[in-house]
């Protein structure tokens, strides 16, 4: 019979919490860096050349087909290799899951910007706004609000994938697992609390979340 | 390469297996009794609200620890077949959800039973509007069979990097697999479009 | 005396706290062409969909000839029946719906043919000759083939109206079947309608057409929360309305009458 021993979790819980404080931030930042990437994507797709088209289209279809796993490590052993500045593995970490993040938020800025109604780009330019003023005033601030519940999705998914920093020891949230997993064997134990904590966060972000949708949304 | 035929063995079982739970959930949220739906709630919500990873650690270190013993890719398999069950079980509510409650009434007013209901009505529509993210939970399952690397299932990821390992060709190897996997993805994506387009109605 | 094809006694419909229904009384004879109207929340489509059991209900009886619908009586208790054996109830009420409801994975002669073959249990060519029939007297013998998507608004209705009538029902019900349409596209229906109740048809109507309900109903009631507050003849509710509630409620339409 197994022996539930909970001591030797909370014993070690601040490991855990500041793992998961990581895992938090780890998400925010890949979320906003990949959100600058997402929103320089969409542009370019819908009012871009030719040229920046295909490339923004194959850079999304080919990371959305791949795993992040395989991204990770690429950044983490690959890039190095052929020069590119030696990221540790935190940075490496952020980078792959900002890249990874950057292609789905493409989409969904994309698939944003070309649901805000023309009839309001038009108001903007017949009252004299530039192109720029008008994206600026009009179409980038009510395709956030349209966004908006996209966004916080892709954040809770984040905030998830960042499990996979373990992989290459990032002292997150999981890799406290894993590690007090190893000294302590209280493997039910460990998990269970842990899986509590990524419920209870994911949760919470829901939550917020649609307050946020409440306060923000776009009434269509 | 061995990995790579892990990879899709791994992938095609996970998604056979989930789907039969996700059929079940699924409909259990649908039509079941408010125990069983508050059970599949309770079970979907549940995994989607932690990463895989964390299942299939769980899985894969806590078995042994209650006394059965299981190979890694039994437990990797079980992991991600509890996964994917609970994302098809989503994607089946939601599908069956989004057909609109005027053809439940149009069948029920001609007279036909539940059971007829279901078969001529609810899931002929049902499967055009299923196929789609169904489509998608395939290639994540594709892409998420990667994790089974690091509780040392020899797939595809794993394989590339041991012989990395061996031969020190870094990026040359994770270009390949980058583009092995992306293959098999497409191909994946482009199968489902063709099936999209034969169950389209509206 | 007429056979009373419809008895509705005492109906009362609750949904949560909210009464629906408030002890509606009303018998229908066969044959009759009943119109029903009235402000919108007082609880006639709700009244149409309790007599085909699409809703249920919580006290009063409704029988379609002389078959309690949707439950059986246990020492004056209403007890449910079973899904099947209101199913089969259910092929004797023919129901158009305001939004068609017609099934978009079926050409119109399939949609016809369903309930027909797998409700009706008839041989294949048998439901395709019912169905054939109740589609050209619609009009649409060339749309056969097609597919509601490609069909107007007033073709699916009328297809709507086949599928319900090749049943073969004792009382058909009409729920606001026009509201959904481009006024040019309204009359092809409402003259299918009147088409039917020429052959005897027993019909509920609910609608804001005034005009149909004046020149082809036979008995008007205004509804209003929950209960019927008026009735008579076309003559005697549009001419002689003698509630407060029915003279603001026609107030209304006076441009149209």
């Amino acid at each position: 019979m197994y022996h539930f021993n909970w001591r030797p979790v909370f014993q070690n819980f601040d490991l855990l919490w500041q793992g998961l404080l990581l895992g938090i931030g780890i998400a925010l930042l890949s979320l906003a860096i990949g959100a600058v990437l997402g929103l320089a994507g969409a542009f370019a797709r819908v009012y871009g050349p030719r040229w920046a088209r295909t490339f923004v289209a194959a850079y999304v279809e080919f990371v959305r087909n791949i795993p992040l796993l395989l991204i990770i490590y690429f950044v983490y052993f690959a890039l190095p290799l052929i020069g590119l500045r030696v990221l540790d593995n935190l940075w490496s970490f952020v980078f792959a899951l900002a890249i990874y993040s950057g292609a789905y938020l493409t989409e969904t800025f994309r698939a944003g910007l070309q649901s805000i109604a023309k009839g309001y780009i038009e108001a903007g330019k017949a009252v004299g706004l530039t192109r720029a003023q008008v994206a600026r005033y009009v179409t980038v601030p009510l395709m956030f609000r349209v966004v908006l519940p996209s966004l916080g999705n892709t954040l809770i998914s984040l905030f998830k994938d960042t499990s996979l920093a373990s992989a290459i020891s990032v002292h997150e949230l999981t890799y406290g697992a894993i590690q007090i997993n190893v000294n302590t064997w209280r493997i039910i134990e460990v998990y269970t609390v842990v899986g509590l904590m990524y419920l209870v966060t994911c949760y919470s972000m829901a939550g917020l979340l649609r307050l946020l949708e409440r306060r923000f949304a776009v009434v269509r | 390469m061995r990995g790579l035929l892990v990879t899709l063995q791994v992938s095609v079982l996970v998604l056979l297996i989930g789907t039969v739970i996700g059929i079940g959930g699924g409909l259990s949220l649908l039509y079941g009794s408010l125990p069983l739906r508050w059970f599949v709630r309770v079970y979907v919500d549940t995994i989607r609200g932690i990463p895989l990873l964390v299942l299939i650690f769980a899985i894969f270190y806590g078995l042994p620890a209650l006394g059965l013993k299981v190979s890694a890719l039994m437990a990797a398999v079980m992991a991600l077949s509890i996964f994917c069950g609970a994302h098809v079980s989503e994607v089946i509510r939601g599908g069956v959800d989004s057909i609109p409650k005027g053809q439940t009434d149009a069948g029920k007013a001609i007279g036909l039973t539940f059971r007829q209901r279901l078969r001529y009505v609810i899931f002929p529509q049902a499967v055009g509007r299923i196929l789609p993210p169904w489509v998608n939970t395939a290639v994540e399952l594709v892409k998420a069979s990667s994790l089974v690397s690091l509780v040392s299932v020899v797939d595809l990821m794993l394989a590339i990097q041991q012989i990395v390992g061996r031969t020190r060709q870094t990026l040359l190897l994770y270009a390949v697999a980058a583009l092995l996997y992306f293959i098999i993805n497409y191909a994946i994506s482009m199968l489902g479009q063709r099936l999209e387009k034969r169950f389209a109605y509206t | 005396m007429p056979h009373k094809l419809v008895i509705i006694q005492n109906l009362v419909k609750r949904f949560g706290t909210v009464d629906i229904l408030r002890g509606v009384n009303l018998e229908v004879d066969k044959g009759e062409v009943v119109v029903i109207i009235g402000p919108s929340g007082s609880g006639k489509t709700t009244l149409l969909r309790c007599i085909n059991f699409l809703e249920e209900y919580q006290e009063g009886r409704i029988f379609v000839d002389s078959q309690l619908m949707g439950y059986r009586e246990n020492n004056g208790k209403l007890v449910k029946l079973p899904e099947d054996t209101t199913a089969k109830m259910r092929a004797d009420v023919g129901m158009v719906f305001q939004s068609f409801n017609l099934f978009p994975h079926m050409t119109a002669l399939d949609n016809v043919l369903l309930g027909l073959t797998k409700v009706r249990k008839l041989a294949q060519s048998e439901a395709e000759d019912r169905a054939v029939t109740w589609l050209k007297r619609v009009g649409l013998g060339d749309k056969l083939k097609s597919y509601p998507s490609q069909l107007s608004g007033g073709q699916q209705q009328r297809v709507g109206i086949a599928r319900a009538v090749a049943m073969g029902p004792k009382v058909m019900l009409f729920d606001e079947v026009t509201s959904a349409l481009d006024p040019e596209l309204v009359s092809e229906v409402l003259s299918v309608m009147e088409d039917l109740a020429h052959t005897g048809m027993t019909m509920l109507v609910v609608t804001h057409e005034m005009r149909f309900a004046k020149e082809v109903g036979q008995r008007i009631i205004f509804m209003d929360e929950g209960v019927i507050v008026e009735q008579g003849t076309p003559q005697q509710i549009f001419e002689q309305p003698q509630t407060e509630r029915l003279r603001t409620f026609l107030g209304h339409f006076a441009k149209t009458l």
